[in-house]
C-alpha cells in the first residue's frame, strides 16, 4: 500500500485570514460535536463505486482541484472570543490514501473494512482537515473512491455536487484537456446569506409559522418509547422494496396527485400512530434548506430537519392522510432555512430534553451515476450523520430493483433485531398499501406481519379446553356430599364441617325462595365477614338467585343507590338497620328462626347461562355499575384454578378480601368446591398485617391473596417472614412492582410460589395467570390467559398489535360477564362484536394499556382513559368529580392522582367557585364521605380560581398544582449522600443561587444550554464523573443526576464506607482526608472543585457509622489508625502519601503519618485544619451527648443555637438541607456515640514525632479554648509547622469562603509536589 | 395524543358525524360498532350509520 499525500493543493481561493463566522447549520452541529468531542458520530461517507480504468495520479490531481475550489473542505474550526469560527488550514495536504487490495482473498470486505475504521476515527475540528479520501482497488477494472466529510461542513447536496465536479476535472484530465472553470460558489457568500437571513422578515415570518404550527407542543412519539443520547455509532438495516410494489407505488402516488416519496412518508406515519398508540405523529423531514441559486451552489453545510405533524385517524382513507403529507410538505418546505434547534428552543422543548420529532424520513434525492473518463460510477451512502432516534432513508435505485430502505438506528434505542423487526413491518405495510386502493379506510391495514398475525390471534390463545356445563353452586353442593365432616368453614374459635353448611344454606336458602330468590332473581347481601356470610352467599345460590354484595362500610347513600339501581327480591342482612330502608324487603338474619326449614337441596337450582352475582363498579359517568356474572364464566374461572394450583383437604384457603370486591369470589368458593378449609377473617382484619401474619400461622393458611400495595405492607411486618407454610399466594388488582417480588422472595424464600393474576370484574376475576420468578427481572408480566379466553391488544384500528407494541387490551370467551344491570348503551359499548372471534361472539374492551411479550404473555401499560387504581379498588374520576360539581359553591372539578414523591399515590381534588364564596375543602371532604367510599374520597382538596387549560383549551392536569403540606419544609428533601449535596452545590453556583434542592430541575430554575455547558464542565472536574449535557437533559435534579452517575460507574457510591472515594479518578497521588469527630468525611467534598481535577480525593470514615450493633468501636486512636492504613493501602499501596484532617481528623492524620513513617513510608504532606493534639484536651471534660449534637451540626457546618434535642438538631439540619439529614436515625445515633468515642480515645493517645513539615491552617476567631495554639503540636514535628491564620471560627473551615483560602495553599503545595 | 377507542365518543369535531352502526348479534347481543371497520360475522346492522350519541339513545330504548 501507499500513502499518496500530496504537496499544497496552491490554492489561490483562500478564505479571509480571520476566518468566517459559522452558519446557523453549523453551530448546531459544532455544539453537538463539542458535546462529546471524541465522537466520530458526525462522520459522514460516501463510497463510489467506479467500474472501469483509473488512473490514480489523475485522480488526486482532480481531487486537488477541487478541494481548492470548494472551500468548505479546507477549513478547521476553531473557539475565538467570539464563539467558533472556521479557517483556512495552512499548507493543507491531501488527505488521500491510495492501495490495491487485489492481492486479498475478499478486496471488497477488505475496503469496507477499512472505511469502516476511518469512519470511526474522531476527527479534531480545531487541526482538520475535517475531509479524507481514499481510492481502493478492488479489481482489475473495479476502483472504490471513498469520500468522508465531517456533517459540519459537508451535507448530502453538497456531496453531489463535490463527485460530480472530480469527476468532471478526471474526465477532462485524463482526456488531456484543460477542466472547465469552477462552478462551485463561495463559502463567504454562504456565510453571508445565512447572516442576512437572521436579520430577515423571512426568518421572523419563517419563526411565526413554526410557532403557529407546534404552539401546543405536541408530543412526538418514536418507536423506542423513551429517548436517549446520541451514540457514537448506528445500527444499519438494508432491505429493498420488490421492484413489483415499487411500480405499484408509483402508480399508486400517481393516482392521487401525489409523489412516491409522499406516499412512502405517509406510510411511515401510518406505521408509527399504531405501532405507538398514538392519534398524532411528528416524523422529521431532513430537507435542502437551499434557497436561491448561491446556496444551490456550494459545496457545504445547509441541510435541516423539519417536523411533519399528521392525524392518522383509522376511518380516513389512505387518500387523505397523503394529501395532509403533501400539504404538510409544501408548507414546510416554504419555511425550511428556520433551524430545526430553533424551532425546538421557541418552543421550550430544550428545557424539558423533548425531542421535536419521531423517526426521521430521507429521501435521497441526490442517489446519481456518474462517469469517469468513461468509466460508469454509482455512490453508495455509508453513513449519513448522526443517529438520535430512528432514521428511514429510502433511495430511490434507477437500476429497477425496487427501492433501497435503510433503518438507521441508535444502538442505545433499538437492538439489531428489533430494527430488522420494525423494517420488515414496513416493508410488508409497504406491500399492502401499493395493493389497497387508495380510497379505503386506513383501518383495513394492520401493521401485524401475517406470520405474527397468526401468533397473536390464534398461538397465543390456544386455551380451548372442555369444561362441564355447571355453576358456581353445583361443586359445593357435590362435595358436601363427599365429605359430610370435613371441615368447610372457620371462623375464629367457630367452625362448621360441609354438612352443617350444606344444611344451614339450604334451611336459608328455603327461606330466600319464600321472599322471590330465583333463576335470574337477585339477593343483595349485606352481612359483616362471618360463618353467616359464608351461608347467606350459598343461599342465595341455592335458591337460584344471584347474590350482590353490598360492603357494610360504605355510605349508606351509596348503598342506598345500588339497591334502588339493582332492585333485588330482598336484602340479607345480620341485623335490622343495617342498610337505608329503601322498600326492599330485609331479612335480618338475627331476627330469624330458620330451624323450621328443610336442611335437603332446594330444587330451584340455577343454571350455567344464570347470572351467580352482580358486583358494581366505580362508573365513570358518576354512577356506579352493576356486574352481571354469569354461572358459566366464574365456573371456568374456578375449575382453570383448581387445574393449575390443585389444592385439596389439606389446605386452608384465607378470606380476607371485602365481599364487594370480586377477589373475594375464588376466596369464598374455590375452597367450598374442592374439600378444602375456609378461613375467613375478623372484618377489618385484611388491613392488618399482624393479624394476618398471625392468622397465616395459627390457621396453617396455604392459600391467600393479596393486593400488590398490601402485599408490600404485608412483607415489612416481621411476623410475615414465619408464614412459610404458605403454599400459593395470589396478586391481583393492581400492577405488581418488580421489587415487591424480589421483597417476597427475601421474605418468604423461594418456598412459597407467587402468581400474578389479572382481569376485570367483567371477566370473572382473572384472566391472565403469570409465575413470578422472585430472581426476574423488568416488569411482573399479566401473563397468559387462563381456559377458553382469548386476549386482543388491538390498535385504534381494532387491527391486531403484534408483539412488543402497546395496544388496548381486549378480552374474549366464556369469562365474559352479560353486561351492565339495566345499562344496555354502556353494555353495547364495552362489550363489542368480536371479529376475530366465533361468529356473533363479543369482546370486552378493558381501557387497559398492554402489549405482548415474544413469547406469548401480556405486560400491563397503564390506562387509556382516567380510570385509576388506588389500592387495587377500581376508580372512576370522573365519579369523584360529578360528586364535587354537586355542592352548589363547585364550579368546576377535577381530580387526579399525584405521585409527587415516588410510590407516594394519593387522590387530589381541585375546584373552582362557582361564583359566590369559595367552597370549604373540608365541608366537601364531608360531603363525599357521605356517599362515596372510604378509598374513594380524596386526601386533599385545593380550591383555584380558575383551572390551568392546555392551548386546546382542555383541563391541563400536569399543570394542577401539589396541594400545599403542612409536613414538607421549604426545601424539600434533604441530600442523601454526598453526591447530592455536591450536585445541588453545583447548581446553585453555575445559576447563581442561594441554594437549590435536590429535586429542582436545573431548567426550571433558569438553566440554559450555555449554563449547562459550564454545569457539566464544573461536574466533571469536581466529580471527575463522565457526563455530557445530554445527561443532565435526561436527569436535570441533583438528586437524578446522581442516580444517573452512580447508574455509569455503579460501584462509586458507598456513602458511608470506611474508604470513602469523593473523587476516585485522577492522575496525582491521592489525597486522603480524615473524618472529624463525628466519622462523617462528606466535608470535605467541598475540596473538590478548588483542587486539580486530576486530584483524587479520598475520605476515611469511621467504622460503625451504619449502627450496625455488632460493629464494637475502637478502642485506641492507634487501632483506628491502623485499620485507616489497611483502607487506603487498598488504592494506594505505597508511598508517597498525602494526608489531611480537620479537627479530630488532623488528630488522626497526624497518627497516620506516623505510622506510616515507622512502616517505611514516605509521607510527603500531612495537612491539619485547625487540629490540636491530644494532650490539649486531657483535662477537659469528655463530651456528653448534648456535645455529640454539637458536633454533629458543626460536621454540616452550623453553630449550634437553640437546639436542644436530637430533634431539633436533625430538623436544623433539614431546614438547611444539609446531606447528613438524610441519613437514617441509627446512623444519627452511631454518629453521637462515634464523637464520645473519639474524644475518649484523643485524650488517652500518645502522639509519636511525624518527620517532616506540616501544613496548618488555624480558625484564628476568638475562641473559648483560647489556649489551642499551633506550637502545641511542636514536640510531635521534626519539621516545619508553616501555619496561616484565617479568620474563622472552627466549625466555618469547611465552609465554601473558607476552603478557597485553605484551597489556594493546599493546591499550591500539591503542584509543587506533583512537579518535584 | 394517546389514541381515542372507537368505541368512545368521537372528539367533538365528528359527535355529529355517521360514525358508528348498532349491531345485533344472532344471541340477541348488542354492540355499538365504528363504521371505518366491517362488520363482524354474526352480526347484523340495526341501526345506523349514525352519530355516536344517536346510536347510544338507540341502544338506550332497545330492549336488551
Amino acid at each position: 500500500m501507499t500513502d499518496a499525500r500530496t504537496a499544497d493543493t496552491g490554492t489561490v481561493n483562500r478564505l479571509p485570514a480571520a476566518g468566517l463566522p459559522l452558519t446557523a447549520a453549523q453551530s448546531g452541529m459544532w455544539f453537538a460535536q463539542a458535546l462529546d468531542p471524541e465522537s466520530p458520530a458526525q462522520n459522514t461517507a460516501e463510497c463510489l463505486e467506479i467500474h472501469g480504468p483509473v488512473d490514480p495520479e489523475v485522480f488526486a490531481r482532480a481531487l486537488r482541484q477541487v478541494t481548492s475550489e470548494a472551500d468548505a473542505l479546507r477549513v478547521r474550526v476553531a473557539e475565538g472570543d467570539g464563539g467558533p469560527r472556521q479557517f483556512e488550514i495552512d499548507d493543507l495536504e491531501l488527505p488521500l490514501h491510495i492501495a490495491d487490495l487485489r492481492s486479498g482473498p475478499d478486496p471488497v470486505a477488505d475496503a469496507y473494512a477499512w472505511m469502516r475504521a476511518d469512519l470511526a476515527t474522531p476527527v479534531d475540528l480545531a487541526r482538520g482537515p475535517l475531509f479524507a479520501h481514499a481510492l481502493l482497488r478492488v479489481a482489475d477494472n473495479r476502483w472504490l473512491w471513498y469520500q468522508r466529510v465531517h456533517h459540519l461542513v459537508m451535507d448530502g447536496f453538497g456531496y453531489s455536487l463535490l463527485a460530480r465536479r472530480t469527476a468532471e476535472v478526471y474526465t477532462a484530465l485524463a482526456a488531456g484537456e484543460p477542466p472547465s472553470g469552477s462552478p462551485f460558489a463561495r463559502l463567504a457568500d454562504l456565510v453571508e446569506e445565512d447572516a442576512g437571513y437572521q436579520v430577515s422578515e423571512t426568518y421572523d415570518k419563517d419563526r411565526r409559522f413554526w410557532d403557529g404550527a407546534f404552539a401546543d407542543r405536541p408530543e412526538a412519539p418514536n418507536l423506542a418509547g423513551r429517548t436517549a443520547l446520541p451514540s457514537r455509532t448506528f445500527h444499519r438495516r438494508t432491505a429493498h422494496l420488490s421492484p413489483l410494489a415499487t411500480d405499484r407505488l408509483r402508480e399508486l402516488a400517481s393516482s392521487i396527485k401525489a409523489t412516491w416519496p409522499e406516499v412512502l412518508i405517509a406510510t411511515q406515519a401510518l406505521y408509527l400512530s399504531r405501532a405507538t398508540h398514538s392519534s398524532e405523529v411528528v416524523l422529521g423531514l431532513p430537507m435542502m434548506g437551499r434557497m436561491g441559486s448561491v446556496a444551490l451552489r456550494v459545496p457545504g453545510m445547509v441541510m435541516n430537519v423539519l417536523p411533519l405533524r399528521l392525524t392518522v385517524s383509522p376511518s380516513a382513507t389512505f387518500a387523505e392522510l397523503t394529501r395532509q403529507v403533501v400539504l404538510g410538505i409544501r408548507a414546510a418546505r416554504r419555511h425550511q432555512r428556520y433551524r430545526y434547534e430553533d424551532i425546538r428552543r421557541d418552543l421550550g422543548l430544550l428545557g424539558e430534553g423533548r425531542s421535536l420529532v419521531g423517526p426521521l424520513v430521507n429521501i435521497m434525492p441526490f442517489d446519481y451515476e456518474l462517469t469517469f473518463g468513461g468509466a460508469r460510477a454509482e455512490a453508495h451512502n455509508l453513513s449519513a450523520g448522526p443517529v438520535d432516534d430512528l432514521t428511514v432513508n429510502v433511495y430511490d435505485r434507477t437500476d429497477g430493483s425496487g427501492l433501497r430502505i435503510d433503518y438507521d438506528g441508535n444502538p442505545a434505542l433499538y437492538g439489531p433485531d428489533e430494527l430488522a423487526l420494525h423494517q420488515s413491518r414496513f416493508l410488508e405495510l409497504l406491500e399492502r398499501v401499493a395493493h389497497t386502493g387508495p380510497h379505503t379506510p386506513l383501518a383495513v391495514h394492520s401493521i401485524a406481519r401475517e406470520s405474527e398475525l397468526a401468533q397473536v390471534l390464534h398461538e397465543f390463545n390456544a386455551t380451548g379446553r372442555p369444561v362441564p356445563a355447571s355453576t358456581l353452586i353445583g361443586p359445593i353442593e357435590e362435595q358436601a356430599a363427599r365429605t359430610p365432616d370435613a371441615t368447610a368453614l372457620v371462623f375464629g374459635g367457630e367452625r362448621l364441617t360441609y354438612a352443617q353448611l350444606n344444611a344451614r344454606a339450604n334451611q336459608l336458602a328455603h327461606r330466600l325462595a319464600e321472599s322471590g330468590v330465583r333463576p335470574g332473581a337477585l339477593a343483595a347481601v349485606a352481612v359483616p365477614r362471618s360463618l353467616d356470610l359464608v351461608v347467606a352467599l350459598l343461599a342465595v345460590l341455592k335458591a337460584g338467585g344471584a347474590y350482590l354484595p353490598l360492603d357494610p362500610d360504605y355510605p349508606a347513600d351509596r348503598l342506598a343507590y345500588m339497591l334502588a339501581d339493582a332492585e333485588p327480591a330482598c336484602v340479607v342482612a345480620d341485623r335490622p338497620g343495617r342498610v337505608p330502608a329503601t322498600g326492599v324487603p330485609a331479612i335480618a338474619l338475627d331476627r330469624l328462626d330458620i330451624s323450621g326449614y328443610p336442611t335437603a337441596n332446594p330444587s330451584s337450582a340455577p343454571g350455567p347461562r344464570d347470572p351467580a352475582y352482580v358486583i358494581y363498579t366505580s362508573g365513570s359517568t358518576g354512577r356506579p355499575k352493576g356486574v352481571v356474572v354469569p354461572h358459566a364464566a366464574i365456573d371456568n374461572r374456578l375449575r382453570w384454578m383448581q387445574h393449575e394450583y390443585p389444592i385439596g383437604a389439606g389446605d386452608r384457603v384465607l378470606q380476607k378480601t371485602p365481599s364487594g370486591f370480586d377477589v373475594s369470589v375464588w376466596e369464598f368458593f374455590w375452597a367450598l368446591r374442592v374439600g378444602a378449609t375456609l378461613v375467613v377473617a375478623e372484618p377489618g382484619g385484611h388491613k392488618d398485617p399482624a393479624y394476618l401474619a398471625r392468622t397465616v400461622r395459627e390457621q396453617a393458611v396455604t392459600v391467600c391473596h393479596f393486593v400488590p400495595s398490601m402485599l408490600q405492607v404485608f412483607l415489612g411486618e416481621p411476623a410475615a417472614s414465619a408464614c412459610t407454610g404458605l403454599r400459593h399466594v395470589f396478586c391481583s388488582g393492581e400492577a405488581l412492582p418488580r421489587e415487591t417480588v424480589r421483597e417476597f422472595g427475601r421474605v418468604l424464600g423461594d418456598g412459597v410460589p407467587l402468581h400474578n393474576l389479572y382481569g376485570p370484574t367483567e371477566a370473572a376475576v382473572d384472566v391472565t395467570y403469570h409465575p413470578c420468578a422472585t430472581g426476574g427481572s423488568g416488569p411482573v408480566p399479566i401473563g397468559r390467559p387462563v381456559w377458553n379466553t382469548r386476549l386482543y391488544v388491538l390498535d385504534a384500528a381494532l387491527q391486531p398489535c403484534p408483539p412488543g407494541v402497546p395496544g388496548e387490551l381486549f378480552l374474549a370467551g366464556v369469562q365474559l360477564a352479560d353486561g351492565y344491570l339495566g345499562r344496555p348503551a354502556l353494555t353495547a359499548s364495552r362489550f363489542v362484536a368480536d371479529p376475530y372471534g366465533a361468529p356473533g361472539t363479543r369482546m370486552y374492551r378493558t381501557g387497559d394499556l398492554a402489549r405482548w411479550t415474544a413469547d406469548g404473555e401480556v405486560e400491563y401499560l397503564g390506562r387509556t382513559d382516567h380510570q385509576v387504581k388506588l389500592r387495587g379498588q377500581r376508580i372512576e374520576l370522573g365519579e369523584i368529580e360529578a360528586e364535587l360539581a354537586k355542592d352548589p359553591a363547585v364550579g368546576a372539578s377535577g381530580v387526579l392522582v399525584r405521585e409527587d414523591r415516588p410510590g407516594d399515590q394519593r387522590l387530589v381534588g381541585y375546584v373552582t367557585p362557582a361564583g359566590g364564596a369559595a367552597p370549604d375543602p373540608a365541608a366537601l371532604r364531608a360531603r363525599l364521605a357521605r356517599s362515596l367510599p372510604e378509598h374513594m374520597v380524596p386526601g386533599a382538596i385545593v380550591v383555584l380560581d380558575d383551572f390551568p387549560l392546555s392551548p386546546n383549551g382542555k383541563l391541563d392536569r400536569r399543570a394542577l398544582p401539589a396541594p400545599a403540606s403542612a409536613g414538607t419544609a421549604e426545601g424539600g428533601r434533604a441530600p442523601a449522600n454526598h453526591r447530592e449535596e455536591t450536585l445541588g452545590r453545583l447548581f446553585a453556583e453555575v445559576l447563581g443561587l442561594d441554594r437549590v434542592g435536590v429535586d429542582d430541575a436545573f431548567f426550571d430554575l433558569g438553566g440554559t444550554s450555555l449554563l449547562a455547558a459550564r454545569l457539566v464542565t464544573r461536574v466533571r472536574t469536581t466529580l471527575g464523573a463522565e457526563l455530557t449535557i445530554g445527561t443532565l437533559f435526561q436527569a436535570q435534579t441533583p438528586a437524578s443526576l446522581a442516580a444517573q452517575l452512580d447508574a455509569g460507574n455503579a460501584a462509586s457510591d458507598h456513602a458511608l464506607d470506611l474508604l470513602l472515594p469523593l473523587r476516585a479518578t485522577g492522575d496525582r497521588t491521592p489525597l486522603f482526608a480524615f473524618h472529624p469527630a463525628g466519622g462523617i468525611s462528606w466535608c470535605y467534598s467541598g475540596l473538590l472543585s478548588r483542587l486539580d481535577p486530576g486530584q483524587p480525593v479520598y475520605g476515611l470514615q469511621a467504622r460503625g457509622l451504619s449502627g450496625d450493633p455488632d460493629v464494637s468501636l475502637p478502642a485506641t486512636m492507634e487501632e483506628m489508625a491502623a485499620e485507616y492504613i489497611d483502607a487506603l493501602r487498598t488504592v494506594r499501596p505505597h508511598g508517597p502519601y498525602r494526608l489531611l484532617g480537620w479537627s479530630v481528623g488532623g488528630v488522626l492524620a497526624h497518627t497516620v503519618a506516623v505510622k506510616l513513617q515507622e512502616a517505611g513510608e514516605e509521607v510527603e504532606l500531612l495537612a491539619l485544619l485547625d487540629a490540636y493534639p491530644s494532650d490539649q484536651w486531657r483535662d477537659s471534660a469528655i463530651p456528653a451527648e448534648t456535645d455529640a449534637l454539637t458536633a454533629l451540626l458543626r460536621m454540616a457546618g452550623y453553630d449550634r443555637t437553640d437546639e436542644l434535642t436530637r430533634e431539633d438538631v436533625l430538623a436544623t439540619l433539614h431546614r438547611e438541607g444539609s446531606a447528613l439529614a438524610g441519613l437514617p436515625d441509627r446512623t444519627l445515633s452511631a454518629v453521637v456515640d462515634i464523637v464520645v468515642n473519639n474524644a475518649r480515645l484523643m485524650r488517652a493517645h500518645e502522639h509519636r514525632r511525624f518527620e517532616g513539615d506540616v501544613l496548618f491552617f488555624t480558625a484564628a476567631a476568638p475562641r473559648a479554648e483560647d489556649w489551642l495554639t499551633s506550637r502545641a503540636w511542636d514536640p510531635y514535628i521534626g519539621g516545619r509547622l508553616i501555619n496561616r491564620d484565617l479568620d474563622c471560627l472552627h466549625p466555618e473551615l469547611t465552609q465554601p469562603a473558607r476552603l478557597d483560602e485553605v484551597c489556594a495553599v493546599l493546591a499550591a503545595r500539591l503542584k509543587e509536589l506533583d512537579h518535584a | 395524543m394517546t389514541t381515542r377507542s372507537p368505541f368512545d365518543p368521537p372528539g367533538t369535531s365528528a359527535d355529529a358525524e355517521p360514525t358508528h352502526l348498532v349491531l345485533r348479534s344472532t344471541h340477541g347481543a348488542y354492540s355499538l360498532w365504528p363504521v371505518f371497520r366491517a362488520v363482524p360475522e354474526g352480526w347484523d346492522t340495526v341501526h345506523g350509520p349514525a352519530a355516536y350519541g344517536q346510536c347510544l339513545a338507540h341502544l338506550q330504548e332497545s330492549p336488551a
